[in-house]
């Protein structure tokens, strides 16, 4: 199902796109090149795993730009920054707004191919995060608002009676609602229905940030730690 | 006036008188010998016949004499007449003008003759006189002096003809010795002439040029005088001489070298500057020589052929910079000037030539173009410093690409030891991008090395795009685009890559830097190559920068002028004189719609130029 990962790299400079290329087929990646941010921007499909290989300065829209714009389409595709000689405003810019490294040419290609594999990890993981939120939000939304209600008194730890009391419904009431849960959720267990309604708050407050993230990294810590 | 010659002129029978006489005899003796003839006794007639051609023949004898005798008579009376008293003549002269028109008689003719010669005196042009010499005491009494003498003497006629001696009246500035030179001629009856100068009473000197043809008359001595005023004359050859001295006098202290030559190649005349450098002294040890005496036979054939040409063209020579050694060995350098000299009829007899010695001005000229050479060559110098970081750049992304092959290669090898042959792609891209690194580094090192001006054919197109390469990652950094608009086909330009690059350089960066104000969206700077129609190539750099205000437009091209805090001031001063050494020009023009534009133009390199 998943397709293969894919290196994207975006250089202006035939010689650095094609010698990349080169280096990281050798470790048996896929590499797509691309001329510049305009290129890649209009031919990537954001359902296609990998990392994206920046350099840092180009002409016409630079690599910080293509940074913003695919924050704003909320395209997290990991990105591994390039660049000749940088300075240190760049650098904090780009890592603050989530980029994986910043890398200064000429690299070790040890550094380099750790890093790619790095953020693959990240794109991979968080890729499937979000497939485990989608599935959740889609369990979730079918649920009707007393349902909802129900379930977050459950995942609070109450019992079916603090729940009656609380919502003014009978207990046999509340067993009713948490069968139906049960049901339309696919579990039997508490535990997953607390984690499930974890990810969906937390998926809502993503959302709700979008599209400018000021804590970066958020969803990409377990794949940093 | 004395009055010994006034006495009526002596009256001789006159030739009808003759001729009347000489038929009666002939008549006579016809009569004698024909009818009454034979009344006379033989011995009569015999007589008669043998008598009468010896009379005839004495008759017509002393007719000859006496019409000679008398022709020198009247002559002489006649003159004399003239000379003592010349009025007498005028009624007879003017008294018988309308009354004699044909020569009817032998005095009247000789009246007439007399009386052209009259009007011919009265109306000469020249003083006319007839002066009596005293040849004891020099003195020299005016007997006779036409209109036109009495004029230029000064005096009334009066005064000249009472007075006993001229040279009382004038002041003669001939020297005493002549005068006894004269007094010989007059004696000997030869003619003599002279130039003298009069003092008029009214104090203005005249030059007189005379002719006088001594005569006499008994024991009396005179002389026939022309006087010629020649003070107009002498004073317009003396301000010839005088203007001619003061030109020679200019052209003698010229320093340049001035001669003129005729149609062999002959000195005619050479000033002073040409003396001292042809060691000579004088215009005459010059003159007459050709430059085969002169100069060594090589040098002479050129300056020959030279002179021909202009002879056979009739084009002039003007400024031709000529480079020679002298005689000390030293390089000197002239501007040579030779024009066809013509006679009035616009013929050519010659070459009039002019050598002006430019040596120190182009000594001084080599100076100012070395430090010119050193200036820029510093500038470059820190140029190369402030792109310091592109260069870094440039040189990085082929050392990137080369180490990123490198790794890639082991990493292949490593995996596999018999993938070989796709190691050859990558080995050859290695090749290419050290190649890359190894060109910068060359330019570099051409830009900022110190080398003598080399001129060698340089196409502009790849000049630019050489540059642009180079700056590329400036104008990243500046968030400024390029855009070339480069002419299609190549444009050969002659000069010195270096310099020239220099220029496109500088001009590129001063556009980055008036830009950096500008909005980011906004900084474009336009590079365009054109070859125009009339063989001018141009590059023009249009830039969206902060423009030109009126006090920058007018200074741009000053040195040590910058609007730059840490700018030196150099760059466009040093680029135009570049481009003015390359016979080009270099110019800024705010652009209506906001930047600038500056424009280099420069000569296309032609075929012949080769």
């Amino acid at each position: 199902m998943p397709l293969d990962p894919t290196v994207f790299i975006v250089d202006d400079d035939l010689a650095i796109r094609q010698s990349l290329q080169w280096l990281l087929q050798s470790a048996a990646l896929n590499v797509e090149t691309y001329a510049s941010a305009v290129e890649f921007f209009g031919q990537y499909d954001p359902e296609r795993p990998g990392c994206l290989v920046l350099d840092l300065r180009m002409p016409g829209i630079d690599g910080l730009t293509l940074q913003d714009t695919l924050l704003r389409e909320d395209i997290r595709l990991p990105i591994i920054f390039i660049t000749g000689h940088g300075n240190i405003p760049q650098a904090v810019r780009a890592i603050q707004h989530g980029a994986v490294d910043f890398m200064e040419k000429p690299f070790d290609d040890q550094v380099l191919l750790a890093r790619i594999r790095q953020a693959l990890e990240m794109d991979r993981k968080h890729r499937a995060a979000q497939t485990l939120a989608t599935r959740i939000r889609g369990k979730i939304d079918r649920l009707t608002p007393r349902e909802l209600q129900v379930m977050e008194a459950m995942a609070a730890g109450q019992a079916n009676k603090a729940i009656a009391d609380h919502l003014g419904l009978s207990v046999r009431t509340v067993e009713l609602y948490r069968h139906h849960i049960m049901n339309k959720l696919e579990t039997h267990s508490l535990a997953e229905i607390v984690q499930m309604l974890t990810v969906y708050k937390q998926s809502q407050i993503n959302d709700l940030r979008l599209p400018t993230r000021i804590f970066p990294g958020i969803d990409e810590e377990p794949a940093n730690g | 006036m004395r009055q010994t010659h006034r006495e009526q002129p002596v009256r001789f029978p006159s030739a009808p008188f003759w001729v009347g006489l000489a038929g009666a005899v002939f008549s006579g003796m016809l009569i004698l010998t024909s009818g009454p003839w034979r009344l006379l006794p033989i011995e009569h007639a015999e007589i008669l016949a043998r008598w009468t051609p010896i009379v005839l023949c004495l008759v017509l004898g002393a007719w000859a004499w006496a019409a000679r005798h008398r022709r020198n008579l009247l002559r002489q009376h006649l003159v004399e007449r003239l000379i003592t008293d010349p009025s007498s003549l005028d009624a007879r002269i003017t008294g018988s003008h309308s009354k004699l028109p044909e020569y009817q008689h032998d005095a009247n003719d000789r009246l007439v003759h007399l009386q052209w010669l009259r009007l011919i005196v009265h109306h000469c042009s020249d003083g006319l006189s007839i002066v009596e010499h005293d040849l004891e005491t020099h003195a020299r009494r005016l007997v006779f002096g036409n209109a036109r003498f009495v004029e230029l003497s000064g005096y009334s006629r009066e005064e000249l003809m009472t007075c006993c001696d001229l040279n009382r009246l004038t002041v003669d500035t001939a020297a005493p010795e002549i005068w006894e030179d004269y007094r010989k001629c007059i004696i000997a009856g030869r003619r003599f002439h002279g130039q003298s100068s009069w003092r008029r009473p009214d104090g203005q000197e005249n030059y007189h040029e005379w002719t006088a043809a001594p005569f006499r008359i008994g024991e009396r001595y005179y002389s026939v005088g022309i006087d010629r005023d020649i003070t107009e004359r002498r004073q317009a050859e003396q301000a010839l001489m005088a203007e001619r001295d003061l030109f020679q006098t200019l052209i003698d202290t010229l320093p340049d070298n001035v001669f003129v030559k005729d149609l062999q190649g002959r000195f005619v005349f050479s000033n002073q500057a040409c003396h001292r450098q042809r060691m000579v002294s004088t215009n005459d040890e010059l003159t007459g020589k050709t430059d085969y005496d002169l100069l060594p036979p090589h040098r002479a054939k050129l300056q020959r052929d030279e002179d021909l040409e202009i002879i056979r063209t009739g084009r002039p020579i003007l400024d031709r910079e000529l480079c020679l050694q002298d005689e000390r060995g030293r390089t000197r350098w002239t501007l040579t000037t030779k024009i066809p000299w013509r006679n009035q009829e616009g013929n050519i007899i010659g070459i009039v030539g002019l050598d002006h010695e430019i040596t120190e001005h182009k000594l001084a000229e080599e100076r100012a173009k070395h430090h010119r050479e050193m200036l820029a060559h510093v500038t470059r110098i820190s140029t190369a410093g402030e792109m310091a970081g592109g260069l870094a750049h440039e040189l990085n992304q082929p050392l990137s690409a080369i180490l990123n092959y490198a790794h890639g290669c082991i990493r292949r090898i490593q995996a596999d030891p018999r993938q070989v042959t796709e190691m050859v792609t990558a080995i050859e891209q290695i090749i290419a991008q050290a190649e890359r690194a190894g060109q910068i580094i060359h330019w570099l090192r051409n830009f900022v090395r110190r080398q003598p001006s080399r001129h060698t054919a340089i196409e502009l197109n790849q000049a630019v795009r050489e540059v642009i390469a180079l700056v590329e990652h400036e104008a990243r950094q500046h968030n400024i685009q390029l855009h070339l608009q480069l002419a299609p086909d190549p444009i050969t330009v002659f000069g010195d890559l270096v310099q020239i690059e220099q220029v496109i350089i500088n001009l590129v960066r001063n556009s980055f830097e008036a830009m950096t104000d500008s909005a980011a969206d906004r900084r474009t700077l336009t590079i365009e190559t054109n070859l125009n129609r009339t063989g001018q190539v141009t590059i023009t750099f249009r830039d969206t920068g902060r423009g030109l205000d009126s006090d920058s437009r007018e200074r741009l091209f000053d040195p040590f002028f910058t609007t730059k805090p840490d700018g030196m001031g150099l760059g466009l001063s040093i680029s135009r004189s570049v481009i003015e050494e390359h016979e080009g020009r270099l110019w800024a023009s705010p652009r209506p719609e906001g930047g600038v534009v500056f424009v280099v133009e420069l000569p296309v390199r032609r075929e012949k130029d080769k």
